[in-house]
């Protein structure tokens, strides 16, 4: 997915633990692990509203779009 | 591993163990036995859980009435339809076995399971035209070989409409619960 998380970053920065960060926001450490290493699928805005309040950051802050690579064009001697 | 349930769950569980083992009987039957001819063949309904038992003419084919011929042409028509109707039956089973052989505190909507419905409905499907075949081979046979004085023998296929139907809807269920488990995936990974 091209969308990363950059969670670690700004907990490193704010000096805050796992545990604290998910006590803070009102989720479970699982689910907070699941965001932070880039498994989730979706976040709530009231999730990313209760981070950035918690971190004092901005969204773009925990979030960074990366474009995938694009595939290489396919040889058309190859065949179907 | 929590192997118990409820009674209801304990009373499928053994009628689907019975199933399974009179189903795997039946092909043992048809496989060897007919073939073999130790035992007495009368194929009127050989494929237990998807016979029908309406009233009406019942014509039964036994070994010693027959030329070894005959035997050899019934064994390959009707046998071959009968074993694979009672082998799809069994998969069928085998496949119901494995679901609720799980153990019970563990959420029975799994991709396992939801691929194990999915091959139930396929095996059901595939019976379904398996029954056809053996009704049509049995009814081709009696009416190639058996002459009754003053009646007319003919045959008619019936594919089993019914049956064919109860295998879409459980290909239906299965791809129901394949999409219901993508959702809840969705689900579990939103933060």
């Amino acid at each position: 997915m091209p969308i990363i998380v950059r969670l670690d970053r700004v907990m490193v920065e704010q000096k805050i633990t796992l545990t604290e960060l998910a006590e803070r926001v009102g989720i479970t450490m699982a689910n907070l692990s699941i965001l932070k290493t880039g498994k989730a699928r979706a976040i709530r805005f009231s999730t990313l509203e209760a981070i950035c309040r918690e971190l004092g950051c901005q969204p773009g802050d925990i979030l960074e779009y990366v474009p995938e690579p694009a595939e290489p064009p396919r040889d058309p001697r190859e065949g179907v | 591993m929590e192997r118990e349930g409820t009674p209801i769950l304990v009373i499928f569980r053994v009628l689907v163990l019975i199933a399974w083992i009179g189903l795997a009987l039946a092909s043992l039957y048809l496989a060897i036995g007919v073939p073999l001819g130790s035992l007495n063949a009368r194929l009127v309904n050989p494929w237990l859980g998807v016979s029908s038992w309406d009233s009406g003419l019942v014509i039964g084919v036994s070994r010693e009435s027959l030329t070894p011929e005959q035997w050899r042409t019934f064994c390959s028509s009707v046998g071959i339809w009968s074993l694979g109707g009672t082998l799809s039956a069994l998969v069928a089973v085998e496949q119901v076995r494995r679901i609720v052989s799980e153990p019970s505190k563990q959420s029975p909507f799994t991709a396992k399971n939801a691929h194990r419905v999915r091959n139930a409905g396929l095996a059901v499907f595939v019976s379904a035209f398996a029954k056809a075949g053996r009704d049509f081979a049995f009814a081709r046979f009696i009416s190639d070989n058996v002459r009754i004085t003053g009646a007319q023998v003919g045959y008619v296929s019936d594919l089993g409409v019914s049956t064919i139907f109860l295998g879409i809807m459980i290909l239906a269920v299965a791809e129901v619960m394949r999409h219901g488990m993508k959702l809840q995936e969705d689900q579990d990974l939103t933060v």
